[in-house]
């Protein structure tokens, strides 16, 4: 399955070392967002241009738009309800991955993790993604 | 008898000592040995990010002083030459990030023991003025093959 991929973070550093490890896992279309603002204009752009983004990996803790606040903005419009959302948040705010879940992110990554870990991560998230793709089909032809 | 802040300054010391080492070894595949000793003064070439831990009556104060050899040697495990081009802007966000890491787990720490400190965004201080007027609480160096060093100075602040 071909996946687009956002990632959102405001660090340079880990933007960059998260678009590398995800190139080297052969996810090849990968774009980078540095703030909730820049991560929604660009969801907007894509869907507008029939070619949205399957899964964004989203900071929690960002300048302009934080993480949270971008989570549901996303989940209360309609293009991007199902858009699967990696919330990535520091081990210390366990009370951060309760209010993501409950707020509509797919699935949370606790800092720091290393690629094998990431590379699991995606695999449950990609497979996630084809069986709500099956069942939408599944719906609108029955 | 150790006193509340020796056994206060050991506990943080061996939450650090963990942090950073796993950090750095997950991040970048990189084993980094702590020691307690006292490392030098920054010269112009290193980078210093802080970490500041506020709550009403308390303030903690976590600084790096990244040797700039430590942070080429771990940036250079993960990203190929070409990626490092902009490296001032790239080796900054990297001592920022661990910063973040070590401070949240710090947090996490402290707020199970009492102090109800938030975390807020790491920074790179101004040359003049970085450290703290007072002695750190706890001062440890990281080094990696015993060359590239890391030190890491604790401030806790009372009113």
């Amino acid at each position: 399955m071909s996946v687009r991929i956002l990632v959102v973070d405001d660090n340079l550093m880990m933007r960059q070392m998260l678009a590398s490890q995800l190139n080297a896992m052969d996810y090849k279309d990968v774009s980078k967002a540095v703030h909730g603002v820049d991560a929604m204009s660009q969801l907007i752009d894509s869907h507008a241009k029939g070619n949205p983004f399957d899964l964004v990996l989203l900071d929690w803790s960002m300048p302009e738009m934080n993480g949270l606040d971008f989570l549901v903005k996303c989940r209360n419009d309609n293009r991007f309800a199902k858009t699967a959302i990696v919330m990535i948040t520091s081990e210390s705010e366990k009370q951060n991955i309760v209010k993501a879940l409950e707020s509509g992110a797919t699935s949370y990554l606790t800092k720091p993790f290393s690629p094998p870990v990431l590379q699991e991560k995606i695999r449950q998230v990609v497979e996630w993604l084809g069986s709500a793709k099956a069942d939408a089909q599944a719906k609108t032809h029955a | 008898m150790p006193n509340k802040n020796q056994e206060l300054a050991r506990s943080i010391s061996g939450i650090i000592r963990q942090s950073v080492t796993n950090t750095i070894a997950t991040l970048f595949n990189v084993s980094v040995n702590a020691s307690e000793d006292v490392h030098k003064v920054p010269s112009g070439d290193d980078f210093v990010c802080c970490g500041e831990l506020v709550q009403d009556d308390a303030r903690a104060t976590l600084m790096f002083l990244f040797d700039r050899e430590l942070i080429e040697r771990l940036l250079g495990c993960v990203f190929s030459a070409s990626e490092l081009i902009d490296d001032t802007a790239i080796y900054e966000s990297a001592a920022l990030e661990i910063v973040n890491i070590v401070g949240n787990n710090l947090k996490m720490y402290l707020n199970v023991h009492g102090y109800k400190l938030n975390m807020s965004i790491p920074y790179v201080p101004d040359r003049e003025g970085q450290a703290p007027a007072e002695e750190p609480l706890v001062q440890m160096t990281f080094s990696a093959k015993n060359s590239a060093v890391m030190g890491v100075d604790f401030y806790l602040r009372r009113a």
